[in-house]
């Protein structure tokens, strides 16, 4: 069971009475001990135990995560990459709506942490006319469109208004058992996140810094395969995987380097190091950031 | 028929129980829990749930290096005081539990981004089935800048 399916588990645990083209594209990835591995939690916890485990999150990021990366490590606005918000109403069916809203979202995030209040209003409000068409309401509700209108001055006010946009996204999805289309939303929205992260990359001047950022990617790549797995019978995801497919197979298909994690404690906080790193050469770097691209103009294709 | 009926009630009821009382958590968690994450932004995500004595939770989530986070669990007082929680990475190592400490926030730091393992257990405190413990479980997470 995952994050974004945190209803279904727990019906299914309630009723159960106690959770691109090319070669290096379609190639199967192999499993890194990185990669998600439920086996571990049920050693963890016990057989029993997991048995009853009232909910297994798998928890997808919203946008906003990696936008203030990608902030952090250099980036730059470009108004030019962001999708149309214009069009939001053009969007008609279940799947195209699902996919708007995630990328009229993170166009959202973007532009708040570039400090672009016009920009992120227009596209909350894009937002809003989806989620609209799509029955979800809670997170631009009026209490939350007028603030942000008041506060649009203020950067860090924006950014705390985003992220509750998010929080009432996910959790209204979440209560309506609408977990599919949260996934979809966020899936979507990830693709932009990257393809904005990955355009800036290959435009200004060597960053390795982004670079790591993008590799990172692979993680999320995934904690997004686990998810499209656990929804395997589901129709919508399984109509809908597929525009995700090449991008998350390639981010898989990076290698992953393991050390012994280190903890150590450092100005009141847990410093955790080692672990895992991400391996990736520059050509793996074009072909990520060619198939983000192609990746995401499929999913705002009309 | 007559096994069907029954059992579809059931599901009625356990799903329209299921629905308020997600509801009810989303409502504790705006009131009770989302301050705690002050000076931190927020991570937009929701993960809540109702837990019974004897139940756990888990949760999977990548961590950035460059952030400062701040994890925390936030349950009703009805189960707060046995609940704990445990922090792992991908290779089962222990890295923070909370048994034993004054409180439910972790603040750390990845120095490479990775996945960590996050398990909330309530221990069956040994009450009969109709009268366990129960109450609203929230994982919040929120990151900023590393210092």
């Amino acid at each position: 069971m995952r994050t974004s399916n945190l209803l279904l588990a727990i019906l299914a645990t309630a009723i159960l009475s106690a959770c691109g083209g090319e070669k290096a594209e379609t190639a199967a990835p192999k499993q890194a001990a990185s990669d998600i591995d439920t086996s571990m939690i049920k050693e963890e916890i016990g057989e029993e135990l997991y048995d009853r485990t009232k909910s297994m999150f798998y928890a997808m990021p919203t946008p906003l995560e990696l936008q203030s990366l990608i902030e952090q490590s250099g980036g730059f606005f470009r108004e030019d990459l962001l999708a149309d918000p214009q069009k939001s109403t053009d969007y008609q069916t279940k799947e195209q709506e699902a996919f708007a809203l995630g990328v009229f979202g993170t166009d959202m995030s973007y532009s708040t942490v570039f400090d672009q209040q016009q920009d992120a209003l227009l596209y909350m409000a894009a937002a809003q006319r989806v989620a609209k068409k799509m029955g979800i309401r809670d997170p631009f509700n009026a209490t939350l469109m007028e603030r942000a209108d008041k506060n649009q001055a203020n950067k860090d006010s924006m950014l705390l208004i985003v992220s509750e946009i998010y929080w009432e996204l996910n959790s209204q999805l979440q209560d309506e058992n609408r977990n599919q289309i949260g996934l979809i939303v966020l899936a979507a929205g990830w693709v932009e996140g990257v393809f904005l992260g990955s355009k800036i990359l290959e435009e200004g001047s060597p960053n390795p810094e982004m670079e790591r950022v993008i590799a990172d990617q692979r993680f999320i790549a995934s904690q997004l395969d686990a998810l499209f797995k656990d929804y395997a019978n589901d129709p919508f995801i399984a109509q809908t995987e597929s525009r995700f497919r090449s991008l998350v197979d390639r981010l898989l298909a990076l290698p992953v380097s393991e050390s012994p994690t280190t903890t150590r404690k450092e100005g009141g906080k847990t410093v955790i190091g080692g672990a895992t790193t991400v391996d990736y050469t520059q050509e793996d770097l074009a072909d990520i950031i060619r198939i983000a691209e192609e990746t995401r103009n499929n999913i705002i294709a009309l | 028929m007559r096994t069907i009926l029954p059992t579809l009630l059931l599901i009625v009821t356990t799903l329209g129980f299921s629905n308020q009382a997600d509801a009810q958590c989303k409502s504790f968690t705006k009131r009770m829990c989302l301050s705690e994450l002050e000076g931190y932004t927020n991570n937009g995500q929701y993960n809540g749930a109702v837990l019974f004595e004897g139940e756990a939770a888990s949760l999977v989530q990548t961590f950035y290096s460059g952030k400062d986070y701040r994890l925390y669990v936030c349950a009703h007082e009805a189960i707060s005081d046995s609940l704990y929680y445990e922090v792992r990475d991908y290779k089962k190592t222990l890295i923070h539990t909370s048994k034993g400490a004054e409180s439910n926030i972790f603040d750390f730091s990845v120095e490479s981004t990775q996945q960590l393992y996050l398990t909330i257990k309530v221990p069956d405190m040994g009450t009969g089935n109709e009268l366990k413990k129960n109450g609203c479980v929230s994982v919040l997470v929120g990151f900023k800048e590393e210092n």
